[in-house]
């Protein structure tokens, strides 16, 4: 009983963690689970906010499927709003980005619920090289941010990891007449919390963007609608309690994750994805993500 | 006649022109900017934004496909032409060659030929082929209003004493 809830805890830490970390990447602009160099200019503000529910049900021990004794089941609903902000020139932004959870627990035992904020993050962006050409770009941006302990940690469904945390990333942006190319690394810093160590995590998003009409953009704005195909990993150290690590926690989980994006204005977008496990190599035993709907919108406020 | 009575002469004919002139017929009537790394339609309503707060502007055309973006001038309004560039870089695009759409009149003064407009904000040195100096010769003298569309660049400072801010090299020009 005592591991139940030892790897479910870890399980819906390892969710919080995901979600925050694909919040991040989320942050502004195409594509839809990987971020862009492709910033909005001076003084441009936007606001994105979406629905994403993650769905955590597949026992496995070091990545082998496993029964499960309590047949629990994980669904976590996370809307967060993703506020960006360009200052100074073009090529600085600042955001926050606000998650609001809401975690349902299903065993054979009962259910539990939680909901309420999650963890912010602040984060600062800079672009660092910009090459352009007539409908073409290539563009590196960096990001540091913070991950404060906003988010109720001391419930057995944990909202937020209880810990401040610091993350770096680099993503690099190809966009060429139909197609896009983009590739981030984001390396999460983390901290410790009640005497658990959180162990650190590297992501990494690559996408692939497709203009599937209009053919030959003309005037602008025109209706466009817009392919994805993106690859999401999460690479992470197993925690460390009293300075022991936990056996099941930490791994590497890859998501295939096809979308859709429709622009029907000059200032908003809907978007939609699935992102499905290709690889689930936790350690030990732990809680495997099934699958993850997202659906949500972007507006360009000013 | 010596330099001081030539100068004096192109002096009287410029005021001349100035307060004859009406305002329709000296103008900027349109400047295209081409904006490179224009390739997601989205960020570029960042672009719309600051073009459409630059002084004098009244309509605005973004080609995504042929990377351009077009200012059309209000009636008797110049556009700050020195704004264009700096908008399109702070949207966080790379701006490249103006060209722009202007009437006005044609003088000469030291070899070098100027279109004259109402305004005395924005003064352009004008530059062409051996077809355009014959055309140029003949509107100043037949001190007729004519249209220029050219690439513009910007050689100095408006804060400069010299009489143009900008040269434009004429691809199409026709009298009015």
């Amino acid at each position: 009983m005592m591991k139940i809830k030892q790897y479910v805890f870890v399980g819906v830490v390892c969710i919080a963690t995901l979600l925050v970390a694909t919040d991040i990447v989320n942050a502004q602009g195409p594509p839809i689970n990987t971020d862009t160099p492709i910033m909005l200019g001076l003084e441009g503000r936007g606001i994105r906010f979406f629905g994403k529910i993650i769905r955590t049900g597949t026992l496995r021990s070091n990545g082998n499927k496993i029964p499960d004794p309590s047949d629990s089941r994980i669904t976590a609903m996370i809307t967060p709003v993703v506020i960006p902000y360009n200052l100074f020139s073009d090529k600085w932004q600042i955001g926050i980005i606000a998650p609001f959870v809401n975690i349902d627990l299903n065993r054979n035992s009962g259910s539990i619920t939680n909901s309420g904020l999650g963890d912010i993050k602040l984060f600062v962006k800079r672009l660092l090289y910009q090459y352009d050409r007539r409908n073409e770009t290539f563009r590196i941006a960096s990001k540091v941010g913070i991950k404060l302990p906003t988010g109720d940690e001391n419930s057995s469904l944990a909202l937020g990891t209880g810990s401040t945390d610091i993350f770096l990333s680099t993503v690099f942006g190809w966009v060429k007449n139909r197609m896009g190319l983009f590739a981030e690394g984001i390396y999460n810093l983390n901290t410790t919390h009640d005497s658990l160590d959180f162990g650190d995590a590297f992501n990494f998003n690559l996408a692939f963007g497709y203009r599937v009409f209009p053919g030959r953009y003309e005037t602008y704005p025109s209706p466009q609608l817009n392919a994805y195909l993106e690859i999401n990993g999460s690479t992470t150290n197993r925690n460390q309690l009293n300075s022991v690590a936990v056996n099941n926690s930490g791994g590497t989980v890859v998501f295939l994750s096809p979308g859709i994006q429709f622009i029907g204005g000059r200032r908003w977008l809907l978007e939609t994805s699935l992102q499905y496990p290709i690889v689930n190599e936790q350690h030990g035993v732990q809680l495997a993500k099934d699958w993850t709907v997202s659906l949500g919108s972007r507006l360009l406020l000013f | 006649m010596n330099y001081r009575s030539k100068s004096f002469a192109i002096t009287l004919l410029v005021l001349l022109l100035l307060f004859t002139a009406k305002p329709s017929q000296a103008q900027i009537e349109s400047v295209e900017v081409r904006v490179d790394g224009m390739s997601c339609p989205f960020c570029a309503y960042g672009l719309e934004k600051k073009l459409k707060k630059i002084e004098g502007v009244h309509e605005l055309v973004i080609n995504i496909d042929k990377g351009s973006a077009k200012l059309i001038a209000k009636d008797s309004v110049a556009i700050n032409i020195a704004a264009v560039r700096p908008a399109v870089k702070d949207a966080g695009f790379t701006p490249r060659e103006m060209i722009v759409t202007v009437t006005g009149f044609l003088i000469e003064r030291d070899g070098t030929i100027y279109l004259i407009q109402t305004d005395d904000v924005t003064r352009f040195a004008v530059t062409g082929e051996s077809a355009f100096l014959s055309f140029a010769k003949s509107a100043i003298s037949s001190k007729a209003a004519v249209r220029i569309i050219g690439d513009i660049d910007n050689v100095r400072s408006s804060n400069n004493k010299s009489l143009h801010q900008f040269l434009i090299k004429t691809e199409t020009f026709e009298e009015q």
